[in-house]
């Protein structure tokens, strides 16, 4: 049994603007020489296509083994910022918070590596088809509803998390060339990848710039809320594939 | 004019024209946190009723299945209801699963906070007496081991005491004693504590019903819910079936005394409180796991994760205020889930 199709067709192009959305950020990003996290957005580019193809098969353009060895790759190296992030914020005693927000990004990309070699597992039992997302199919080995469960639970909690800091997460990025995130920003800065980072990447303040003057669509596309909105449209569409592998 | 810059923690920076963010943005305090705790089971409701299965017609039928044994007015609504259900399932069920994806993200959004609890009380009202058939309250099937008195009302009751309001605190503000647990906060103490007791002491009542004080009643409800059920998990249904085998006056005793003890526990002392809130904080996560299976939610055909996780928040609600003192944050920085006094 699958989901409904109209509901993986309606979640895959969500998951594909959210790719595209992703992309353009580093297009600009690059454009306008802001040190970006071009790791998160570059993840999250190949996450959104992933997903739209475990949702509806004939838009998966790789085999799923590919996916999954990059998503590890992925794991490994937000696992890596996170460790290091913590032994920076350990350095600095009572210092900013740092790199929390790589958590978040290691746990996606290791749900992912799950989905994969979860649907690969039904899909060894049930037949030979491409699984796409093989879900409520016959019990197998190896494929843990459990984590899948916790996995769920931890999206459910993440969206609760970014979606009440909406509001303070600014709509537009600021302008200036090879700044990273906004001033004043120490305490809850935001991340390119609309995680909540809190490295002191702000080193650099960027100019003040006058409110009365509107932020052009490219900062617009940096904004760290939209940037937040998709963060928040990726976890509850993985929400969702994990609780269809229960 | 846009906003152009991340504000700290409930202030401009200084000198930083461009901060217009909100500035009376405050950090989660405990009530907003369990807002957002509050919010998260209705999302993971939300997901639950997307699952395939509730596409179909076993939905309507699972709606259905609570009718038999309720008086009229709650049994006829829950049939046409099903019927309903049934005729159009995919139309029905796409609407309740958005209405309540639509409920957690509006919690969690501060400026929809108030729009939102309301609404997820009259949603949560209507899914108990037309989904729930009120818990089997009035059919005399209630059992608080198998949820009652039903998931939804309790959504419906934290929802009135996490409103964002804070009772009292307009006409006191300088010499106002900060409310006593965080669900006083919206209601007052004195009410939400005659909530509590209403509760727990309902579910005393019910672990006393004829059905649930039968020898083999307990040792049935656990041997039910390990069907379908992941091996480790079924384990622990049926290990506590066996352990229930034969005692089911007995354990109902000890049920309800238990609830007993806990309904009172909130007009105890605070470190009294405490333990009785301890206690009913096992006790309905032991019943979450053994007595209902997580809500049955790992069979991957059930809408919610049953009435544990919902009985932990209340207690978490209820759990007093670890200081006595006068914390106040001052009002030009509450946000509008988030003030008042941190408790």
């Amino acid at each position: 049994m699958r989901g409904p199709s109209w509901l993986a067709g309606i979640l895959a192009a969500l998951m594909i603007a959210t790719a595209a959305y992703c992309a353009s950020r580093l297009v600009i990003a690059r454009a306008r020489r802001r040190a970006d996290e071009r790791d998160v957005d570059l993840v999250h580019t190949v996450m959104g296509v992933a997903m739209a193809g475990m949702l509806v098969s004939w838009l998966n353009p790789l085999p799923d083994r590919v996916w999954a060895v990059m998503f590890s790759a992925a794991t490994g190296w937000f696992g890596w910022r996170a460790w290091r992030g913590h032994r920076a914020r350990a350095a600095a005693g009572d210092g900013p918070p740092s790199h929390g927000h790589h958590v978040t990004h290691l746990v996606m990309c290791g749900a992912m590596v799950y989905m994969l070699l979860a649907a690969g597992a039904v899909a060894a039992v049930a037949s030979g088809t491409h699984p796409g997302m093989a879900v409520g199919g016959p019990p197998a080995a190896g494929r843990f509803p459990l984590l899948a469960l916790v996995l769920a639970v931890f999206m459910v909690g993440y969206v609760m998390w970014q979606a009440d800091r909406l509001p303070a997460l600014a709509r537009a990025a600021t302008g200036r060339p090879g700044a990273s995130v906004p001033v004043a920003s120490l305490a809850f800065s935001t991340t390119p990848g609309g995680g909540l980072a809190s490295q002191p990447a702000a080193a650099t303040p960027d100019p003040p710039a006058s409110p009365d003057l509107p932020a052009s669509p490219a900062l617009r596309v940096l904004s760290p809320r939209l940037a937040a909105c998709c963060q928040i449209a990726m976890a509850v569409t993985m929400g969702y594939m994990l609780i269809l592998m229960l | 004019m846009s906003e152009i810059a991340v504000t700290q923690r409930g202030t401009g920076a200084p000198g930083d024209s461009r901060a217009l963010a909100p500035a009376d943005w405050a950090a989660p305090d405990a009530r907003r946190r369990l807002q957002l705790a509050l919010g998260a089971l209705w999302l993971l409701d939300a997901i639950l009723q997307y699952q395939p299965v509730m596409f179909t017609r076993a939905f309507s039928e699972m709606l259905a299945a609570a009718a038999p044994g309720n008086p009229a007015f709650v049994s006829q609504p829950v049939i046409w209801d099903a019927r309903l259900v049934g005729q159009h399932p995919t139309g029905l069920n796409a609407a309740f699963a958005t209405i309540q994806l639509l409920l957690a993200l509006g919690i969690a959004w501060r400026p929809t906070v108030r729009l939102a609890l309301g609404a997820s009380v009259v949603w949560a009202l209507s899914v108990w007496w037309l989904g729930e058939g009120l818990g089997g309250v009035l059919a005399g099937t209630a059992s608080p081991v198998g949820g009652a008195p039903g998931p939804a009302v309790l959504y419906a009751l934290l929802a009135v005491l996490l409103w964002p309001r804070d009772r009292g605190d307009a006409t006191a503000p300088a010499g106002n004693p900060p409310a006593p647990f965080v669900a006083a906060r919206a209601v007052g103490a004195p009410a939400a504590r005659a909530l509590w007791l209403i509760v727990w002491a309902s579910l005393a009542c019910f672990a006393l019903l004829p059905g649930n004080r039968a020898p083999q009643g307990l040792h049935d409800m656990l041997s039910d819910a390990a069907r379908g059920e992941p091996a480790w998990l079924a384990s622990i249904s049926q290990h506590g079936a066996a352990f229930l085998a034969h005692q089911g006056l007995a354990a109902s005793a000890v049920l309800a005394a238990l609830f007993a003890v806990i309904a009172i526990g909130v007009y105890l002392p605070p470190s009294a409180a405490r333990a009785t809130l301890a206690v009913a904080a096992v006790l309905a996560a032991a019943i979450w796991v053994a007595g209902q299976a997580l809500g049955g939610i790992l069979t991957g055909s059930e809408t919610d994760p049953g009435s544990g996780p919902l009985l932990i928040l209340l207690v978490l609600a209820f759990w007093p205020a670890r200081t006595a003192g006068a914390r106040t944050i001052p009002r030009a920085i509450r946000g509008p889930g988030a003030g008042g006094t941190r408790t």
